[in-house]
């Protein structure tokens, strides 16, 4: 049975063209400028719809925040107080604009952007459904992983920027958790590598076409979970941006429509981690009677959810005890994840694929 | 192993704690739209079975802030022994803590509690809290509303809730002025006083004693 969103995807881009032709027979526009618009609005109609969806998960994770604590959390604005964030994006958009004497302003007012847009690319490596994807390239899963690295360098970068001591630490706390969290994560994700024979993305999911790999290898499965909390700097992992101890970290300088970058990276993070998840541990799009988009989409959020019940649970170890839990717990558990990749691998072979 | 079996849960049990709470119904009431819901022995705002009391002063005995006090029907003289049981209690719900002791006390069951809550005053008067039995009664009859302050303060000026209601530098003031207003009160019930001149004397202090809450009252 053929994947039902990818008819509204291929309706969505067709109003997309036609308006487009519409409008430069209208205008006289030049055809060779009709290609990078195209590419633009239909880019901006997928941004559209991931902020949508980020608008949707901030509500969740604020509702679900307040029902494990017993309260009703936002309620006022729009129906169950789904515009709140709206409200919020708007009070960053119109706040002032301050930056902090002796400050390096270009770093300071390129940072914000910069992670912002870094934090964001990873996701078009993702394949979310069988036909619906933006690129397949044969080791997408490396390159994935060497641009979400990227992102804890920018956060030094724009810790350093803030010019405050707090900032500073901040930012150097990230650095440690970094170097905490590489090694574990590359492990985990090698069994998976292992087991499916392939870096590419698109292959993986299909090899888990009738077994999930969480099942396979949960050991892998629950350390990668672990790591891409503290990748994602949430809590119980939100070591960088401890409040109560450092302010906000590395963000403490940056204010108004800087910190909601900083905000929308936060995001942008936490839904390609889980689509990470989703994709090398959960079957991706494999579901019941059908594959589907709408299954990927489904698991991912599931997986967020369970994120943010994890953050609400758990205390914030002290980073000299997450450096521990890392190099003495996470690594051993994640290669003995390979080990049991290696010994089980020839019995599962004909379940793959 | 047991150890390893021992870390698997400490992950697990506080999950399961905070997953319970996830699925709750929240505590919150949302008050102006919603209606709290009142426990069953919800001890609320008094009422009182004008009836079946018998003025024996055991929920003044019982009431620990003293915001209870009596009040005689009209032409009753209280110095009369045989009147007590024709006494009836005024409430100063300002003071109350809504304590119970005097439900639990009264013998015949006059006092009881209803399960409403809201409780409010006018900014400029602490009279709206004190309640006359005439107000508090449950029998339709008894039942009175005052047209103005100036009557109801005629019923209360017996009573020695209007000192606390007030406090602190007015207290002195307003117990001369009831004293004052007492030696009227038995003048008249001795028959000294005529009607009129009885009721424009004790109107002129009863203006007074309205002017000082209304003057203690504001913030």
């Amino acid at each position: 049975m053929t994947d039902p969103v990818v008819g509204i995807i291929s309706i969505i881009l067709g109003l997309i063209g036609d308006t487009l032709d519409e409008l430069f027979e209208l205008l006289g526009l030049p055809k060779w400028l009709y290609l990078p618009t195209f590419i633009a609005a239909v880019t901006l109609t997928f941004l559209l719809a991931l902020v949508l969806d980020i608008l949707f998960i901030i509500w969740m994770e604020r509702k679900v925040i307040g029902r494990i604590h017993h309260r009703r959390s936002i309620t006022e604005t729009g129906p169950v107080g789904f515009l709140q964030n709206v409200a919020d994006l708007i009070k960053l958009l119109v706040k002032e604009d301050v930056y902090p004497a002796n400050a390096d302003k270009f770093m300071h007012y390129a940072s914000p952007i910069l992670i912002a847009s870094i934090a964001i690319i990873p996701a078009v490596l993702i394949p979310y459904g069988p036909q619906t994807f933006f690129m397949r390239m044969s080791t997408s899963v490396v390159l994935f992983f060497a641009i979400a690295t990227l992102v804890p360098g920018i956060v030094l970068l724009a810790g350093w920027a803030g010019n405050s001591k707090y900032s500073t630490i901040g930012a150097f706390r990230a650095g440690l958790q970094l170097i905490s969290y590489e090694i574990p994560l590359s492990l985990s994700i090698l069994g998976v590598i292992l087991m499916a024979r392939s870096l590419d993305f698109y292959r993986i999911i299909e090899a888990q076409s009738n077994v999930w790999f969480a099942i396979l290898q949960p050991l892998g499965a629950f350390t990668f979970f672990v790591v891409s909390l503290m990748e994602l700097e949430r809590s119980p992992f939100d070591i960088p941006e401890a409040e109560g101890e450092i302010l906000v970290g590395w963000r403490t300088e940056y204010s108004g429509l800087k910190f909601g970058l900083f905000y929308a990276a936060e995001y942008f993070k936490f839904f390609i981690a889980s689509a990470a998840f989703t994709a090398l541990f959960l079957g991706g799009w494999h579901g019941l009677f059908f594959d589907s988009v709408i299954y990927f989409l489904l698991k991912m959020h599931i997986v967020m959810l369970v994120m943010i019940w994890v953050r609400v649970t758990f205390f914030r170890p002290r980073p000299d005890q997450l450096v521990r839990i890392s190099y003495t717990k996470l690594i051993p558990l994640a290669i003995l994840n390979l080990l049991w990749v290696v010994l089980i691998n020839p019995f599962v072979l004909p379940l793959l694929y | 192993m047991v150890s390893i079996v021992k870390k698997i849960k400490s992950f697990i049990l506080p999950m399961r704690v905070t997953g319970k709470y996830m699925v709750k119904k929240p505590f919150t009431v949302m008050y102006p739209r919603e209606k709290a819901v009142v426990k069953k022995r919800w001890r609320g705002l008094h009422e009182l079975a004008f009836n079946k009391c018998v003025g024996c002063g055991l929920c003044r005995m019982a009431c620990p802030n003293k915001c209870i006090d009596y009040i005689y029907p009209e032409g009753l003289d209280p110095r009369d022994k045989k009147n007590l049981k024709f006494r009836r209690p005024a409430i100063d719900w300002g003071h109350c803590i809504f304590c119970g002791l005097c439900v639990e006390a009264c013998p015949t069951k006059a006092w009881y509690h209803t399960p409403r809550y809201k409780i409010y005053a006018t900014s400029d008067s602490r009279l709206d809290l004190i309640r006359t039995p005439y107000e508090l009664a449950v029998e339709e009859d008894k039942r009175k509303t005052y047209e103005d302050e100036l009557s109801k303060i005629r019923d209360l000026m017996q009573t020695d809730l209007l000192e606390a209601a007030v406090g602190g530098e007015w207290e002195e003031i307003i117990k001369k002025l009831r004293e004052k207003w007492r030696d009227l009160w038995y003048m008249k019930l001795d028959g000294k006083l005529d009607e009129k001149t009885w009721d424009e004397k004790a109107r002129e202090i009863e203006k007074l004693v309205l002017d000082i809450i209304k003057q203690a009252s504001l913030p």
